[in-house]
């Protein structure tokens, strides 16, 4: 018995003391940084549609149950991650951020309810809604309402059409930057569109016409004008190397750097819902994990050194356990979410709920443990320097997962 | 209210937009009249001039009537029996490849080929609704497989049933070899518990993996075809689903016809919401279909999905009541439906207001102006870029109906952008015509730039 009753007292103190002042810390340096003019961490989004197998992300292959339960997408080979976890192996990319400890993973994470329709999971997800929808405006737009400034460039979308995340904060999607413009339009056609846009009776329509047209003053003054001629190019397309979401990040490197003011950006990709030859260690979804791996790991080469970054990836639900007729799996329940960035605190996050069929939730899928939203929670705040509006998940009391030192 | 609110309004919605003098041909002939011939089907309205004009387009896509079989004949697709080989058949890479190739060009041609009927095609109403239904029934043409069979899915499964009885139409589609490969039906079969010793035996000696169901298109067919999500099924009732459905698959990769494979199906009773399927083969998924195209809820989402397509994004609940009690008195027939939503005090009242799709802002565009298109690459590449590229939805829930869907910022800036590429000729093969769209943006008197911001406007982008 080392431990005196002084000595107790001392340690507990001292916890509490550590969990009340490190947010606290946190919360001041970044309001500090802001006030000297510095910006906030990049803040990166990435939602995986099509409900992302967790457990090929990161296979529990020190659970003696997960060969048999997994049978044919049983992984034999993976990289080391944690004891008792691997991560698939076509995530390699990740190594560096692995070493240096900014790769955390959520496992057992999502939606606490069970809603197997990709749809309105994705659309519930983006809501930041659990049960019915009703909201008509994102989480993430509402986790940044007041925190964007003036420019319609803080928070944007590297997609053709801004998702439903983004909805009602003035969030802006840019699919391709080179296509950004209005070439062949006079300045005088530009004005008399935005008079015409700002009269419609409908204000979505009146406010995004208005959004666009002057937001293009903005882009041209920082990245140029587009070609006036041909046809809309591919040239984007054409450069591309690596996979969709490379090529976003890609994207999102070239228009962070030309200086405008982006702060939050959503990356997404559709390749998840492998019904049919999911495959193991290779196969059509390591080659969506390649993917997503290059696209962090460019991410984190580029920003380096020059900002500070923080990375989410999520999905809608997971996957079944057991493999399905044709070499794939159905729509399942628990996924992972993916959390990475300078700040963050590497390692394995959440409960591990276990694969007894006792253990799955409606006795098929991997349970949820950890609700998505504490996830988003504490990388929103770890962006914002501060608590998230209330308003970004309303009734909803984000649990603590540390996800951020 | 104008005087053509109403001839305006039919035009723009029930067709993909009005063509210099649609609206007093409307006017002369009457509405009602007017619509019972577009409710009639492809047959009318087919001056000769313009068809003419369509097939010179069509020409260029010679694979859109040919069979699956006819387009995969020098390929190197498997011709084993999808039953004894096992559903991925056995194909090199090389030739899988090919396939994937083959298939996108198919793909591009039956996506050119729906662009030119919109802008060009005589039958407005039917061709809306052969889009409304390929939208509905979406299917992803660059997914494997899928391109070859896109011409049938286009002729057979959608756009003879595009006015009929949607059970007709169901039946078809779930017979379609698109949907049995796009939803992976054509992978699911019984599981080894569901099987007799018999089949057991046959199995292991042709070395098919266990077997299993696939759920996909148990799924989406009773949240997106037929009950809508909330429409009164469980889990329990999608894996009862995909039993019925086991065994319907394909003949062969290299003749990607329909066949109902005995030796696949799950044997035994069923019960899906309550009802008890007893075994009987292939007739097990007809009823379930039938079953499915009655159902109460189906009327509603359907009738709640046509309404919204023609008068309004939130759609009015009294006429959503009206269409569905339609739907179930006569017993599902799509024309009846239409006939009253378009009837309807609500499809002309001023406030319901529709915003064009990207593929209805450019037809329109180019039928206002008398303008033409070869459906060839420019305008898929500008329809794919604004989002709305046929057959390349990326969800099996097709491409968004309503306003807020297409109208943030970026968005927005790609219709202005329609609208300059399209005056300043710079869509190769697309080309305006000489008509002015009526302008609503004064004071730009060049030709271009005035046809530019006629369809830039926002007079224009509602429908």
């Amino acid at each position: 018995m080392g431990l005196t009753r002084r000595g107790f007292l001392d340690a507990g103190a001292k916890g509490v003391l550590a969990a009340a002042t490190a947010p606290l810390w946190l919360d001041t340096s970044l309001a500090r940084a802001l006030q000297r003019g510095e910006r906030p961490p990049l803040l990166a989004v990435v939602f995986l549609r099509g409900a992302a197998d967790g457990l090929h992300v990161l296979p529990p292959i020190g659970d003696r149950l997960y060969a048999s339960t997994r049978k044919t997408l049983a992984l034999r080979e993976t990289l080391p991650f944690v004891k008792g976890f691997g991560v698939h192996p076509e995530m390699a990319p990740l190594q560096p951020l692995i070493e240096r400890r900014q790769l955390a993973v959520v496992h057992a994470c999502g939606s606490p309810e069970i809603n197997r329709s990709h749809f309105e999971a994705q659309d519930r997800v983006e809501a930041g809604e659990v049960g019915r929808r009703s909201a008509s405006s994102g989480w993430l737009a509402r986790g940044l309402s007041g925190a964007g400034g003036p420019s319609p460039f803080a928070s944007l979308a590297l997609t053709s059409q801004l998702p439903l995340a983004m909805h009602g904060a003035g969030g802006f999607a840019i699919g391709e930057p080179e296509d950004f413009g209005l070439p062949g339009a006079s300045r005088r056609a530009r004005e008399a569109l935005l008079r015409d846009y700002t009269s419609d009776p409908d204000p979505v329509f009146s406010r995004s016409g208005a959004r666009a047209l002057e937001a293009l003053d903005e882009y041209e003054q920082r990245m140029g004008s587009p070609r006036d001629t041909g046809p809309r190019s591919q040239q984007g397309k054409r450069r591309r190397r690596g996979g969709k979401l490379a090529h976003q990040v890609d994207n999102l490197l070239r228009i962070e750097a030309s200086g405008l003011p982006v702060r939050a950006v959503f990356l997404e990709t559709s390749s998840w819902d492998t019904h049919q030859n999911q495959g193991t260690e290779k196969g059509s979804m390591a080659n969506s994990l390649r993917d997503l791996a290059t696209a962090i790991e460019k991410l984190s080469e580029g920003l380096q050194e020059r900002r500070e970054w923080l990375l989410m990836v999520h999905t809608e639900f997971g996957r079944t356990v057991a493999p399905n007729g044709s070499r794939g799996s159905d729509h399942g329940h628990g996924s992972v979410a993916l959390v990475a960035g300078t700040r963050v605190r590497g390692g394995l996050y959440g409960d591990w709920p276990g694969l007894r069929e006792a253990d799955l939730s409606e006795g098929r899928d991997l349970a949820v443990t950890t609700d998505y939203r504490s996830v988003a929670w504490e990388v929103l705040r770890g962006h914002l320097g501060q608590a998230p509006p209330r308003e970004t998940f309303p009734g909803f009391e984000a649990s603590p997962l540390g996800l951020l030192g | 209210m104008s005087k053509y609110l109403v001839a305006d309004r039919l035009l723009s919605r029930a067709t993909f937009g009005a063509r210099p003098g649609d609206r007093e041909a409307l006017e002369t002939e009457g509405r009602r009249a007017w619509l019972e011939r577009q409710l009639a089907g492809p047959t009318s309205d087919t001056a000769p001039g313009r068809d003419s004009e369509i097939q010179r387009h069509l020409a260029r896509f010679p694979h859109l009537d040919r069979s699956a079989r006819e387009i995969l004949a020098h390929t190197g697709a498997s011709n084993d029996p999808m039953g004894m080989s096992g559903p991925m058949g056995r194909m090199s890479k090389e030739d899988r490849r090919e396939i994937q190739q083959l298939g996108r060009r198919v793909g591009r041609e039956v996506a050119g080929a729906r662009v030119v009927r919109a802008v060009h095609g005589p039958g407005g109403l039917h061709e809306v609704m052969v889009d409304f239904w390929a939208n509905h029934f979406s299917v992803d043409s660059r997914k494997g497989m899928i391109g070859p069979v896109l011409p049938h899915y286009l002729n057979q499964a959608i756009a003879p049933h595009a006015l009929g009885r949607f059970e007709e139409l169901l039946q078809a589609n779930a017979h379609s070899p698109a949907m049995l490969v796009y939803l992976d039906n054509w992978n699911s079969t019984a599981p080894a518990q569901d099987l007799g010793r018999r089949e057991r035996r046959l199995r292991r000696q042709m070395k098919r993996g266990p077997g299993g169901i696939n759920e996909n298109y148990a799924r989406e067919l009773m949240e997106l075809h037929t009950l809508g999500v909330h429409g009164g099924y469980d889990q329990r009732d999608v894996v009862e689903v995909a039993r019925v459905f086991t065994g319907w698959s394909l003949v062969s990769r290299s003749n990607p016809a329909f066949q109902f494979h005995e030796l696949l199906h799950s044997k035994g009773e069923k019960r899906v919401m309550g009802m008890r399927i007893r075994e009987a083969g292939e007739k097990e998924g007809r009823r379930v279909l039938r079953e499915l195209a009655r159902h109460p809820s189906t009327a509603r989402h359907l009738s709640t999905k046509i309404v919204q397509r023609f008068v309004a994004d939130s759609p009015p609940p009294a006429l959503v009541d009206r269409a569905t009690a339609r739907y179930i008195e006569s017993d599902g027939s799509i024309r009846d439906v239409l006939r009253l939503v378009l009837l309807s005090p609500e499809f002309t009242s001023e406030e319901n207001r529709k915003l064009k799709t990207p593929l209805r802002l450019l037809a329109s565009a180019l039928r206002a102006t008398g303008g033409t298109t070869d459906g060839g690459p420019g305008v898929l590449r500008t329809l794919e870029r604004m989002g709305e590229i046929p057959f390349g939805a990326r969800s099996p829930a097709g491409y968004p109906e309503t306003a807020r869907e297409w109208t943030d910022p970026g968005s927005l800036l790609e219709r202005m952008n329609l609208a300059f590429a399209l005056a300043q000729r710079r869509i190769p093969g697309t080309r305006l015509g000489p008509k002015p769209p009526t302008a609503s943006i004064r004071g730009f008197d060049g030709r271009r730039e005035a046809q530019a911001m006629a369809i830039a406007s926002r007079s224009f982008q509602w429908a």
